[in-house]
């Protein structure tokens, strides 16, 4: 069982785009469960409890145009604000508190614009595309949905 | 007035565990006694004239976007200057889902405030190492706690999921009324949430009141300064959250100005801008700059309330108003104790509503069309008291907003509770971590949202810079 939030704020242009590629990925795989929201949140612990294999999608401002790397716990992560929490702090707090390594996974996009604004710059709106395919073939893969 | 040439000054860049940005100066003579503190915001927030131009029925969806932890108190303030624009009433359940999404805002917003931002302080003590200060020390020595306060956080937002599907930036309140009825499932889902969310808060009260027997002198003397203190009241002076009208009482507990229409706000609290932040000092406009500031958020809501509405809460409060020598609390470490008591309130009375059968039924909405030009919305956001103000034009187009939001309003008081604390701990000769922890932990007791205050992105680690008298930085301290 594959779980996939997407986050970010849909009124800083490509911060948006974890949260369009996860309503894209919703429309696409009805079966799967796809959460969206701001920012990562800690209520989401709870939620992952109940998966396999956890999927972020969120932007980034620099490096690969889209990426996907495995997150690991790490130790003296810190939570400055619940506004910057970061997925390395969530895989070490549910490490910490229920006893598990979480199979956790970013996908990030870069974007190009984080000024205000609702709409995804021409390049990001690309780089989407290149992220649906590649989380497509991960979701296809996974026994459970399949 | 210091003579710059001859002071010291320590920076703490960013202020840590607080939802936003920013940094503190303390200011040091050449005796090494601290003469001044300063709380600055260098984030610009642009809402107000990015919304320009819009649609003012898009509002209570645009506006949620200001904030991640506060969104329902922006909609439901957005909605409520609609409506008046509109001159349209709200059916009563939609009035009851509004309510119900507001309490669960204010359930996960102090619950994120207190278990997971606050009580490392209180749990970990103030000079524990600073690595481990903060949620994973929490989760490492007090699990059960740590997991209680996340899943209190989510029943918060379990009330904005059940009732709209989403569970941040809740779309599901619009200009007159709510979007989606309530299911019978739903409700029960809901309902059989209230004992642990019940058992969870009277744990911090508890936690909170156990620190407070073992700390009395720390607990009553931490920022203890006077204000005048402003929130909503019903019409009985009893606490309200989501409508009522405005009363300030003064620093001892006595009624100053009561029953006041949000409405007529600009008649009652003015702004003046200060050179070192972009947030603005208000002020209780007839005792002027000064005399006029005024703290808001729950110590103040509980300050200038008569009762509580529900009863577990109710003995509660009784309990803080025996704390003061008059009849209003001034210590700011005693919002903790208040932010408790009013999630206590708000998981009772999220019980009540949800017991009225009339929850379920499907008269959500009202609808009508622009009435008059403006429009103004008030309601206590779990920070304290949000005022959304917008004129438009006669196709229905915004032409000014104005955004009067809580942290900006505690603004003088932040900076106040700094200089207090700083004056109490700091010692120029031995500048120790835990002596700055309790400088950022004043900031902290006031939970402010700059992101909502400022709309702020980014983070740096914590940086404190002592200068000399000649403006040389002669030692830095990093952390984070």
């Amino acid at each position: 069982m594959i779980l996939l939030v997407g986050y970010g704020n849909v009124m800083r242009c490509d911060d948006a785009v974890g949260v369009f590629v996860a309503r894209k990925m919703a429309e696409a795989f009805p079966h799967l469960t796809v959460k969206t929201a701001h920012q990562l949140n800690l209520e989401l612990l709870e939620d992952a409890v109940s998966f396999d294999k956890i999927i972020f999608v969120d932007a980034s401002e620099s490096g690969e145009e889209v990426a996907l790397k495995k997150i690991e716990p790490v130790g003296g992560a810190k939570l400055i604000s619940s506004h910057h929490f970061r997925p390395e702090l969530f895989s070490e707090l549910f490490k910490t508190l229920y006893g598990k390594q979480l199979d956790l996974y970013l996908c990030t996009i870069r974007g190009d614009s984080f000024e205000i604004g609702n709409i995804l710059s021409d390049n990001a709106y690309t780089r989407c595309q290149k992220a649906i395919e590649m989380l497509s073939a991960i979701i296809q893969q996974d026994a459970a949905y399949a | 007035m210091d003579n710059p040439s001859t002071s010291k000054r320590i920076v703490i860049s960013p202020v840590t565990r607080i939802e936003g940005h920013a940094k503190i100066t303390i200011r040091l003579s050449d005796s090494g006694k601290v003469e001044d503190a300063q709380f600055h915001v260098n984030e610009f927030r642009g809402f107000e004239k990015f919304c320009e131009g819009r649609v003012y029925t898009e509002m209570p969806s645009i506006t949620p976007r200001i904030c991640g932890i506060c969104p329902v108190s922006h909609s439901v303030s957005s909605a409520k200057a609609c409506e008046m624009i509109m001159r349209v009433e709200v059916p009563y359940t939609g009035t009851l889902l509004r309510r119900l999404m507001h309490l669960g805002q204010v359930i996960s917003s102090h619950a994120l405030s207190f278990f997971h931002l606050s009580s490392p302080d209180i749990l970990l003590g103030w000079d524990y190492d600073p690595a481990k200060r903060n949620i994973i020390g929490i989760a490492e020595k007090f699990p059960d706690l740590a997991v209680r306060g996340i899943r209190l956080r989510k029943f918060g937002q379990e009330l904005s999921e059940r009732l709209t599907g989403k569970k941040i930036h809740t779309m599901g309140i619009v200009a007159g009324g709510a979007s989606f009825p309530l299911t019978s499932e739903n409700r029960q889902a809901l309902l059989d949430w209230i004992p642990e969310a019940i058992k969870t808060t009277q744990m911090g009260i508890e936690l909170f009141k156990k620190y407070y027997d073992s700390h009395r002198e720390e607990v009553e003397s931490f920022a203890n300064f006077e204000t005048l203190h402003l929130g909503t009241v019903g019409p009985n002076g009893e606490h309200e959250l989501y409508d009522g009208k405005l009363r300030f009482v003064d620093a001892t507990g006595k009624i100053v100005a009561d029953q006041l229409n949000p409405r007529n706000y600009l008649e009652f609290i003015a702004e003046r801008p200060v050179e070192w932040s972009y947030l603005k000092y208000p002020y209780y406009k007839p005792y002027g700059f000064g005399k006029g500031f005024y703290r808001v958020g729950p110590l103040s809501r509980l300050n200038v309330a008569a009762m509580m509405k529900t009863p577990l809460a109710q003995k509660e409060f009784l309990s803080f108003k025996a704390l003061a020598k008059t009849s209003a609390v001034n210590g700011c470490f005693f919002y903790h104790y208040a932010r408790l008591i009013e999630t206590l309130s708000a998981v009772e009375e999220v019980k009540m509503i949800l017991d009225d059968t009339r929850i379920l039924s499907s008269e959500v909405q009202a609808t009508a069309s622009r009435n008059q030009a403006e429009g103004i919305g008030c309601s206590e956001a779990p920070r304290g008291t949000l005022f959304h103000h917008y004129t438009t034009s006669n196709d229905g187009l915004l032409t000014k907003i104005n955004l009067l939001i809580a942290t900006g309003q505690m603004n003088p008081s932040m900076n106040r509770s700094i200089l207090e604390v700083a004056r109490q701990y700091i010692d120029a000769k031995d500048i120790k971590e835990g002596a700055l922890n309790r400088v950022e932990a004043a900031i902290r007791c006031f939970d402010p949202c700059l992101s909502c205050s400022t709309h702020a992105i980014g983070s740096m680690p914590l940086l404190i810079e002592i200068e000399d008298h000649k403006g040389s930085i002669i030692n830095t301290i990093r952390r984070g």
